[in-house]
């Protein structure tokens, strides 16, 4: 096996050509048996075989409809704003914190943009970089109060979502706020190769999130804070600093998913933004599944999103109304964390 | 008495049926075979030992035994003649009779010794359908007395220190045992009872062993073992190598002789080594000194250490030794005075920070392995290079190479095993596990190692390894701290030994000493 602590990315493609002949102990060498091999690819990629399974299965049932490049775009054109939740939701599960209110501050981004643009004249670049500041200090303030006053996150974060739709709700007085321009507009869905950007920009961020933590030093002292705090702080690891940072983050890229999602529609209206949470989390916690078993990590959850957005879309195209959406990302939330506990337990018995 | 017939002593003759009987147990874990047609069979009234290196299955088999692991088919299990229904259960265990304390303890955080000992027999005696709590609270008192405990049982288990922990929870095991009946089985968990109350434990437990009472302790402590048992069961490797032999004048040589299946070649070579005793020099310079430092047991001690020398630092419990490693490494600031000069430049132990001293040199190897220690969900390479991925990434990348290098030197250093950079930390064995500890902060190169109880709970065969690594970094120049209470230890490769004694020094040894002197000077 490589010696790559997250396989994720490279590794996998070198397990069995990567056999250095330092490689210590007959144990060791043992594992790439092709059986084993077998195990490795189901155990990580099961939930890839479900999703081409699932869509065959739609494809078979509503082969008219199922089976156009507009479902297709319908499926991967829709999802940056969850992909970038769905970033900010990792970053704190990996450092072991947990933040609840990253759907409002997405909200309260997609609201400060066209407030300050359609309200206040401000220019539209300039309002962007404000909303994302506004999402950036909003993941301040969580950081602020778990890390400094060790507040427990939960909470914190859970108080920090209904306080913050209050303030989106506040300053945009109750009412959808919409007439931003075209041209913000085509900086989310300026169409490449048939898809928006922002289809692009969630690619992005995701390998690039993925990078950082399999092959950088940031990345290993991250994975060390979340699996056991004591230990990373007595390794030198500076443990507040990376909490701060998983928390701004979180902030951040949630207010970019805000940037995208009122750029894209044109406005947005912050009594919705409740409905993005429970979504953003079930595919995190259902890509622990996925890649690094029993591990939060970005592709995994990117591939959720994907797969679980396939369901939908599917079961919608069938005739099914728009409840199937809260159906399939509650009960996908509740067997994501069943089948995460026990690949995790799996693997410590080993 | 030849070695094959002692298995039957007392059982084929007298014909009486086992208290416990354990047969034909196998597990395995995936591709791991833990443990092979392994059993014990306990006579009543009788102390039984179960001995084995780390790894050997010990814990592996009391485990099945709770419930807590499910056997492969074909495992006999027996109290007194009956069959227990299988799958074991830990209340069906309890119901035969046979109480387990587990090396963990089992006590519940956040609640008091009264609900912790009274847990699990409060619903027999109740007033209505209210728990009758004066009455709950003098039983807890009679079993801590039983104990000769006057621990207060309205404390809550958190305020209580380790060795008072334990008093807890063995006494909690006992007061369910019907006199002249039922099996206790004190996994480890004499480990963390303090000194003082050793010899009246022990009284305890051969008392119960006379009114019939079966025990079955898994220690590490051969000479416990020794002192107590009447017959020992072996494991090596998953397997019984010896079971049910006498223990009457055995020694602790032939008994770890039989433990490990070899002579205990790496023991003698760290005791006999003369370059480790002697390179020292007396008048050479002390690379470490630390003034003044105090925290919630320290008052104000002054330590110099010198490049090259193994300084052990001992006392009985509360003395101040067990928190002078965390104090003078900036683990514990909030309540720590006192300065450390490594580097020629003077810290202040109040402000340190731990990569501060890390930069100095100074490194720690925890006692808490599974808390401060490791990381067990993470893998075994990427927890021994953690402290090094900083400075070893060039232009913030992080290869493969030098961590596998790292680990490997660690294994052949340190005799780990397996040698799988890959496997989960967590998964290896106690012994393994502690070694990739110190394989973790070795690799360190440290200036000034300080470590805490370096081999605690470690088998004799592991102990070695360390303790040979230990002298090894002495001998490579570094100054090195040990605070431990395995007198046997530090008098095997320390240079020095200080006895603190409520916060302060009381007395210092110079080698050559032996264990006995370095206990005496505790008490």
């Amino acid at each position: 096996m490589s010696n790559s602590p997250h396989p994720s990315i490279a590794a996998d493609a070198g397990v069995s050509t990567e056999k250095s002949p330092a490689e210590p102990g007959a144990k060791a060498q043992e594992r790439h048996s092709l059986g084993d091999l077998r195990r490795r690819i189901a155990s990580r990629y099961g939930i890839v075989f479900v999703w081409l399974l699932m869509a065959a299965f739609f494809a078979g049932l509503a082969p008219r409809t199922f089976l156009t490049f507009g479902t297709f775009q319908t499926i991967f054109g829709s999802q940056s704003t969850l992909v970038f939740l769905g970033m900010a939701a990792v970053c704190t599960f990996v450092v072991g914190e947990f933040d609840l209110s990253i759907a409002s501050m997405m909200g309260l981004s997609a609201t400060v943009l066209p407030v300050l643009v359609v309200n206040q004249g401000v220019p539209e670049w300039l309002a962007v970089i404000i909303a994302l500041a506004v999402g950036a200090t909003a993941g301040g303030v969580n950081a602020f109060v778990i890390v400094k006053l060790a507040i427990d996150p939960i909470v914190t974060t859970l108080g920090m979502s209904v306080l913050l739709l209050g303030i989106a709700q506040a300053i945009s007085n109750l009412v959808a706020v919409t007439g931003l321009s075209s041209g913000l507009a085509n900086a989310a869905v300026y169409n490449v190769l048939g898809l928006p950007i922002s289809f692009y920009y969630g690619l992005i961020v995701a390998i690039t999130f993925a990078v950082v933590l399999a092959f950088t030093p940031l990345g290993r002292h991250m994975t060390f804070v979340g699996a056991n705090r004591e230990v990373a702080r007595l390794s030198g690891i500076k443990v507040q600093r990376i909490r701060y940072g998983a928390y701004i983050f979180s902030g951040l890229s949630s207010g970019v998913a805000g940037v995208l999602l009122a750029a894209s529609v044109g406005g947005f209206d912050p009594s919705t933004s409740g409905s993005y949470l429970l979504p953003a989390l079930a595919a995190t916690f259902l890509g622990t599944a996925v890649v690094r078993p029993g591990t939060f990590n970005p592709i995994g959850t990117l591939i959720t999103i994907y797969f679980l957005v396939t369901g939908i879309v599917g079961l919608q195209l069938l005739g099914y109304s728009s409840w199937v959406s809260n159906v399939f990302y509650g009960a996908a939330l509740i067997i994501a964390v069943t089948v995460s506990t026990i690949a995790r337990s799996r693997l410590l018995r080993r | 008495m030849t070695t094959h017939t002692q298995s039957d002593i007392g059982y084929s003759g007298a014909r009486t049926e086992p208290r416990l009987l354990m047969a034909g147990i196998n597990k395995t874990f995936g591709r791991n075979t833990v443990l092979s047609d392994a059993g014990i069979e306990v006579l009543p009234g009788e102390i039984h030992g179960l001995l084995g290196q780390n790894g050997s299955g010990k814990s592996t088999l009391i485990k099945v035994l709770s419930g807590l692991y499910r056997p492969d088919s074909g495992a006999v299990i027996r109290v007194d003649g009956q069959d227990v229904m299988q799958p074991v259960t830990p209340v069906g265990i309890m119901n035969h009779g046979v109480t387990i304390v587990h090396q963990s303890l089992g006590l519940i955080p956040g609640h008091s010794v009264t609900e912790n000992i009274r847990l699990g027999t409060l619903s027999k005696r109740r007033f209505g359908q209210f728990i009758d709590w004066s009455y709950e609270r003098e039983q807890a008192r009679k079993t801590l007395e039983r104990m000769h405990s006057d621990i207060d049982p309205d404390r809550l288990v958190d305020q209580l220190h380790v060795g008072q922990r334990a008093t807890v929870a063995i006494g909690r095991a006992l007061q369910s045992i019907v006199p002249g009946s039922g099996c206790v089985i004190l996994d480890e968990s004499t480990q963390s009872l303090s000194r003082e109350v050793l010899p009246e434990f022990y009284d305890t437990i051969r008392r119960l062993a006379r009114q019939g009472t079966s025990i079955v302790i898994v220690s590490h402590r051969l000479d416990e073992v020794l002192a107590l048992a009447d017959r020992a069961t072996i494991l090596r490797d998953g397997r019984v190598t010896a079971a049910g032999v006498s223990t009457r004048g055995m020694s602790e040589a032939e008994l770890s002789k039989q433990i490990l299946g070899r002579q205990l070649v790496g023991f003698s070579r760290v005791e006999k080594s003369p370059d480790i005793a002697t390179h020292v020099s007396p008048e050479g310079d002390s690379v470490v000194q630390l003034r003044a430092v105090s925290g919630s047991i320290l008052r104000g001690i002054d330590i110099d250490v010198k490049a090259g020398e193994v300084l052990g630092v001992i006392g009985a419990t509360e003395a101040g030794h067990e928190e002078l490693p965390y104090l003078i490494t900036g683990a514990h600031t909030s309540e720590a005075a006192g300065t450390i000069d490594v580097t020629g430049d003077v810290r202040n132990l109040g402000s340190l920070h731990v990569e501060q001293s890390l930069a100095d040199g100074v490194v720690l190897v925890p006692n808490d392995r599974a808390g401060q220690g490791l990381a067990v969900g993470e893998t075994a390479v990427d927890n021994v290079t953690l402290p090094r991925v900083g400075a070893n990434s060039p232009r913030g990348v992080l290869r493969g190479a030098w961590q596998r290098q790292e680990f490997m030197t660690a294994c052949a250093m340190l005799n780990i095993s397996p040698p799988d950079p890959e496997q989960l930390a967590g998964s290896f064995s106690g012994g393994n596990q502690q070694k990739l500890l110190l394989a973790k902060w070795l690799l360190q190169r440290p200036r000034f190692f300080v470590l805490h109880e370096p081999t605690q709970a470690v088998d004799v065969g592991a102990r070695a390894d360390i303790l040979r690594a230990i002298s090894a970094v002495a001998a490579d120049g570094a100054a090195v701290l040990v605070s431990s209470i395995e007198a046997q230890d530090l008098a095997l490769i320390c240079d020095r030994i200080v006895v603190l004694s409520e916060g302060r020094i009381s007395r210092e040894l110079r080698r050559p000493f032996t264990p006995d002197q370095v206990l005496e000077a505790i008490a």
